[in-house]
């Protein structure tokens, strides 16, 4: 249901929605997921072999209250996560994946279609 | 027949479409309906009697024990119920329908009765589940209390004096049930923060869901998945991950070990 959501809203937004406050193109950011290798570790709908179980799920994160359990969700936190989770849980699981600025505006623009 | 069919799906319609208007009142500032009342109420005293049925009931009024159950019930109860000549606390006051009076609960009600309904609880009213929460020993120290209320005047019960009060630790079995585990979920109020198979409830997006949590390599993200750490996560979660939303919910021993045996059964 989630996936005909968000397919729907990409496709109807054109080449991409955007997040109010970053900016950063959807489409582009889901494709982005899959070569960053999201889907290794997160099952994130939409994106081609993301079936992760190794952290949570990302189906619905746009909803979610916080994020990696201790960040407030928004599109800022999300990026900063994205781009150095160390940084906030020394301890986590999730590496940093040296992932740019813009590429981050666009993997948020996407999970913020994931309701 | 046919007006019949008729008439029934028009009945129907007819109870959809106050429904989906949102014409049924729930606020509780206002009573069911008087014959709705009658009916919920008889059907909970129908069912609070055939559960409380198959249970055996110890000796009451042993030693000490009446003093305890009155700590536990001026702790626990007199908040909503109140006791004699002490009025519940004000947000009780509000309650639909409200917290019974207590004074005269022995009379009406066997003491297994009783005891069904506060280890159980009462399903959409404020009376809350203490099974997870106090031992079997306190909830019987409370209904042999009870059958002392009636006969308390509102100065003999100010002039009681309480006994000890720490409650007996639960044992913890040796096989963790998943089946209780998928109990104890609800009664700390987990689905509040997550989505959970299995369980009804708000399945609310504060944490993550723990759809196939029961294989994930990572418990928050942090811990490597193992009944053990699930254990040591749930029952402490700030020791783990301190800036963690999480909260520590005093889970017991028991109840989270039952509680990571249903997780993992969420493959």
């Amino acid at each position: 249901m989630r996936l005909i959501a968000s397919s729907l809203c990409i496709a109807l937004a054109g080449c991409g929605a955007e997040t109010p406050e970053l900016g950063g193109n959807a489409e582009h950011g889901r494709l982005l997921l899959r070569q960053f290798g999201c889907g290794a570790c997160h099952r994130v709908a939409g994106v081609a072999d993301a079936q992760g179980n190794i952290g949570p799920p990302l189906d619905g994160v746009a909803q979610r209250v916080y994020l990696a359990g201790m960040l407030p969700n928004s599109p800022e936190n999300m990026a900063r996560w994205i781009r150095a989770p160390k940084t906030f849980d020394p301890q986590t699981a999730m590496p940093d994946l040296g992932v740019g600025e813009e590429h981050a505006r666009d993997m948020v623009a996407y999970l913020y279609t994931l309701r | 027949m046919k007006w019949l069919a008729t008439l029934v799906a028009l009945a129907i319609a007819g109870a959809a479409g106050i429904f989906y208007a949102g014409l049924y009142d729930i606020s509780a500032t206002d009573q069911h309906l008087a014959p709705t009342y009658r009916v919920l109420d008889s059907a909970m005293r129908r069912s609070v009697k055939q559960r409380a049925a198959r249970i055996k009931q110890p000796a009451l009024d042993q030693p000490g024990q009446n003093q305890r159950g009155l700590a536990l019930y001026r702790r626990h109860c007199a908040q909503c119920h109140g006791a004699p000549g002490v009025a519940p606390e004000l947000f009780a006051l509000g309650m639909t329908p409200a917290p019974a009076n207590l004074v005269y609960t022995a009379r009406e009600w066997a003491p297994a009765e009783i005891f069904w309904v506060v280890k159980e609880g009462i399903k959409m009213t404020g009376m809350p589940a203490w099974k997870y929460r106090m031992p079997d020993e306190d909830i019987w120290a409370i209904v042999s209390f009870m059958r002392e209320l009636p006969r308390l005047s509102p100065e003999q019960y100010r002039a009681m004096k309480t006994g000890p009060q720490d409650p007996l630790e639960p044992a913890v079995p040796s096989a963790p049930d998943a089946g209780r585990g998928r109990k104890a979920i609800d009664q700390y109020a987990c689905v509040t923060c997550h989505e959970i198979p299995g369980i009804v409830g708000a399945n609310a997006p504060v944490g993550p869901p723990l759809k196939r949590i029961g294989t994930r390599g990572f418990i928050a993200g942090v811990l490597p998945n193992t009944p053990d750490n699930m254990v040591r996560w749930i029952r402490h979660p700030q020791a783990v991950s301190p800036a963690s939303a999480m909260p520590d919910l005093g889970v017991t021993e028991r109840d989270a070990r039952d509680i990571a045996a249903y997780l993992a059964t969420l493959k």
